[in-house]
């Protein structure tokens, strides 16, 4: 198995890719097996490092490919995603809803790598994104539909954190008079 | 004596001499008594000056010699400095000449008369007595007075005036004072004295002038007052600042007033109004601008950049202004000469320029121009080809190529039809005339329409035409736009009247089944003929509800069609005139979903567009950002249309997955080009 993430991250050319993938394809059942494996195969390699991880995730996109197509569909994607991104994307659980409810295409690569990389930039409150960042336009379709459904719920507790620094103030008083 | 080495005992007697007589002079001149004291100190002042030169004369061998060699102030200036010092500077005579002058001044500027004559002669006294003399002794206080005099003037004239009033005032005071300084004032005076009212009559004021209630410029410009207008411009011209408040507050003003022209759901009912409103307004400024505005560049460009600004707020210009030019070539212009042509289109150019989709303009135009041509209801091809000249000056051949195909494809589609009617006419003996027109696919804008059923004299002679065609022209495929056809038709109604009927294609074949029978249901016709559902209402509608030109009765009466209704001949039918158009396919606004199907159509034309653009800039980049690929492609296509920064990074992302470019491992942000 790990045998298969190294050949993977080894043939850095298009063609070696495409010879690769018949390849796994002439036995049948093997991308399937490979795909459903994920979980554990993630728990025996190592993936602390970075540069690591982001090999492996290709590896995800390029396993999950089905039929030798060069796009992923949406349901494959999220099921990839949630076994991949667990625990190291925040917002991945929306993210999944979003995709699922509102993308009717299917997943492309540059989305595929854009993700982990807008994962890495952005917290919780989508603060560390920046609309000009060049991200896929799924990208900023979420982040959008993020704001307009999450801040409206959020105001409350705005408020409240509002209403803190008030009374913080009221406390020090700065101005006296 | 001064050759004798007395020169010093003389200088110092002439020197006292004078001295004592300015002294018994300056008491004589304070004796005088109210107005004749600058009289007296006048006359005094010429004496001085006469005495002054004889002594200079008869001392001119000391002011030669002994002057310049012992340094002493020569005899004439000597003179002119004890004027001053005795006369000028004392203490009875200086603030009493200074008041007596700024008095006259104020009282002429109250209206009254004074002698001009004498105040020149002091004024002119004071500069010979050297410039600062008259600086410190008279312009300066002068200034100041004049500062306080025009600050309360204009306080109280802002409270009691119109705009236009108060500018006339302001005015007119501002030529009084050059008049002042030209008749008795030294003339360096000029800019300052002219500094002074323009700041505290215009500058101190302007916002408040420029909006007043009812008079400000707003209502200036929309009740066209040309001279106060330009009176306003040369005054606020004077100030810093004068002339872009009035840009701005014009410009505002054009803005709000085209957004409410152009959003205006009133106005939108009639395109062709529409357009002729934005032309007027158009008109009217550029009237404005010229007559009271000196052509002014800046005020042109304001003007242009409001219009730019409000047309696009509405995204049915381009169709609109297509449709006033369809207006205006069908029957608008007739009986115009050619420079009223030419001069209407170059207005609708001038809009066209502000357009930002022109491709949306070019897809309309395209569409109203092939109705046009097909119906044959154009005026005059000259100034239909003179339209598409003018579009190929401001866009390019690229823009006018279709549309140019058009008008060759009718040249041809004539030629065609001669060479048929010579060749074939033993053939075809007399039945139907037929008048085909050949359109090549892509520069028309016909939508794939099955052909419906045509009645069977109609398609012998489109079967003949088809093999002659084929014939001569090897290769090609001929397929009939039925819904794009019109037919002359003639009919004999009730009482023997004869009328010729002109209709469209779709309603020649429904009135031929009239021939072989009197009534027929809708479920019949639509049968027979096989035109489209919606077409068809269309076209019966226009047959039998529109009076005077019911040709069929329709059972039971209604003014829509159903599913259930029966139609008839109407042998009723009566019409004073003997030919009878019905239904012509006249352009029009477009409705709700077709226009919602042509900016689908835009839109799916604007892609390979964009791509074309990006590729293109990528293929001489090689390595680019984001943001600058999308400024680049913006400013490549800006001339055709604005292209959407979210449409154009969809494209991106199409072309990334198409493997013609590719995002830089290291900085995301960053493109490469895939060669």
């Amino acid at each position: 198995m790990e045998g298969i993430v190294s050949a993977f991250s080894n043939n850095n050319t298009r063609e070696g890719l495409a010879e690769f993938s018949q390849a796994i394809d002439r036995m049948e059942g093997l991308r399937d097996a490979i795909f459903n494996d994920i979980p554990k195969l993630m728990s025996t390699l190592d993936l602390d490092d970075a540069l690591r991880f982001s090999i492996f995730y290709d590896f995800v996109f390029f396993i999950s490919r089905e039929n030798g197509q060069k796009n992923i569909s949406v349901q494959r994607a999220v099921v990839a995603w949630r076994m991949v991104l667990s625990g190291r994307f925040r917002l991945l659980d929306r993210w999944c809803n979003f995709v699922e409810k509102y993308q009717r295409y299917n997943i492309t690569e540059d989305v595929w790598q854009q993700l982990l990389a807008f994962s890495r930039c952005v917290n919780e409150d989508l603060e560390g994104y920046d609309p000009t960042g060049a991200w896929p336009v799924l990208v900023d379709d979420f982040v959008e539909h993020m704001h307009r459904n999450y801040s409206s719920c959020d105001c409350s507790s705005a408020m409240e954190s509002q209403l803190s620094i008030s009374n913080t103030f009221g406390g020090i008083n700065p101005l006296p008079g | 004596m001064v050759l004798h080495k007395y020169g010093e005992k003389l200088y110092a007697g002439l020197e006292s001499t004078m001295t004592w007589r300015l002294k018994e002079i300056s008491k004589s001149i304070e004796a005088a008594q109210g107005g004749l004291f600058l009289e007296e100190l006048n006359t005094k002042w010429m004496d001085h000056n006469k005495a002054l030169q004889m002594i200079r004369d008869i001392l001119m061998y000391m002011d030669r010699t002994y002057v310049p060699q012992s340094r002493r102030t020569p005899v004439h200036e000597l003179g002119l400095n004890l004027w001053r010092d005795h006369i000028i500077h004392s203490p009875m005579i200086h603030s009493r000449l200074l008041d007596t002058l700024l008095d006259l001044i104020h009282r002429e500027r109250m209206g009254e008369m004074i002698n001009r004559g004498l105040m020149r002669s002091i004024t002119k006294m004071l500069m010979d007595l050297g410039a600062a003399v008259y600086q410190d002794d008279f312009e300066k206080p002068f200034l100041e007075v004049s500062a306080s005099f025009y600050s309360g003037e204009s306080q109280e004239f802002i409270e009691c005036c119109d705009c236009g009033d108060y500018l006339k005032k302001s005015e007119r005071r501002l030529n009084e004072e050059m008049e002042r300084v030209s008749h008795y004032l030294d003339a360096g005076t000029e800019t300052k004295i002219t500094s002074v009212v323009e700041k505290e009559m215009i500058a101190n004021h302007m916002h408040r002038l420029v909006h007043m209630e009812n008079s400000g410029l707003v209502n200036m410009l929309v009740d066209d007052k040309y001279d106060d207008l330009a009176r306003m411009y040369n005054l606020f011209r004077r100030v810093s600042d004068g002339l872009s408040t009035i840009r701005y507050v014009m410009t505002s003003y054009l803005r709000e007033t085209g957004k409410q022209l152009v959003t205006d759901p009133e106005r939108l009912k009639d395109p062709v109004e529409f357009v002729q409103r934005l032309l007027n307004e158009k008109d009217k400024h550029d009237k404005i601008i010229n007559v009271a505005f000196g052509n002014d560049k800046t005020f042109q460009n304001a003007l242009n950049s409001s219009f730019e600004y409000f047309i696009n707020l509405n995204n049915r210009s381009p169709e609109f202004i297509s449709l006033y030019v369809d207006d205006k070539l069908r029957k608008g212009l007739k009986g115009a000469t050619e420079e009223d042509v030419e001069v209407i289109l170059d207005k609708v150019m001038m809009l066209f320029r502000y357009l930002q989709e022109k491709d949306v303009f070019e897809k309309y135009y395209k569409q109203h121009l092939a109705k046009r041509l097909l119906s044959g209801k154009t005026v005059s091809d000259d100034a239909e080809r003179s339209m598409i000249v003018k579009l190929k000056t401001e866009c390019g051949y690229q823009f006018t190529s279709k549309l140019e195909g058009m008008f060759t494809d009718m040249k041809t589609s004539q030629d065609t039809m001669i060479d048929f009617y010579a060749k074939k006419s033993e053939e075809l003996g007399d039945g139907p005339t037929l008048d085909v027109h050949i359109l090549t696919t892509g520069s028309w804008p016909t939508q794939p329409c099955p052909p419906c059923n045509l009645p069977t004299e109609i398609l012998a002679i489109c079967d003949k035409f088809r093999s002659y065609y084929l014939g001569t022209h090897s290769g090609r495929r001929l397929t009939w736009q039925t819904n794009m056809g019109t037919a002359d038709i003639k009919a004999t109604f009730g009482k023997g009247q004869k009328h010729e009927l002109n209709v469209s294609t779709y309603q020649m074949c429904v009135l031929m089944l009239f021939n072989s029978t009197d009534g027929l249901t809708y479920k019949d016709i639509e049968q027979d003929t096989a035109i489209p559902a919606s077409d068809l209402k269309r076209c019966l509608q226009s047959l039998a509800c529109v009076k005077g030109k019911n040709v069929l009765r329709k059972e039971p009466m209604s003014k829509d069609i159903s599913e259930d209704d029966t139609f008839y001949f109407n042998d009723k039918f009566t019409s004073k005139l003997v030919k009878v158009k019905i239904g012509t396919v006249v352009a029009q606004k477009e409705s709700e979903p077709e226009k919602q199907e042509t900016r689908q159509r835009v839109e799916e034309d604007r892609k390979p567009q964009i791509e074309a653009a990006i590729v293109r800039i990528m293929k001489s980049r090689r390595v680019l950002d984001h943001n600058s690929i999308v400024a680049e492609v913006t400013k490549q296509l800006q001339a055709r249309f604005m292209p959407n920064p979210v449409v154009i990074k969809k494209r991106i992302e199409s072309l990334i997955e198409r493997e013609f470019l590719e995002r830089d491992k290291a900085d995301r942000k960053l493109y490469r080009y895939l060669a």
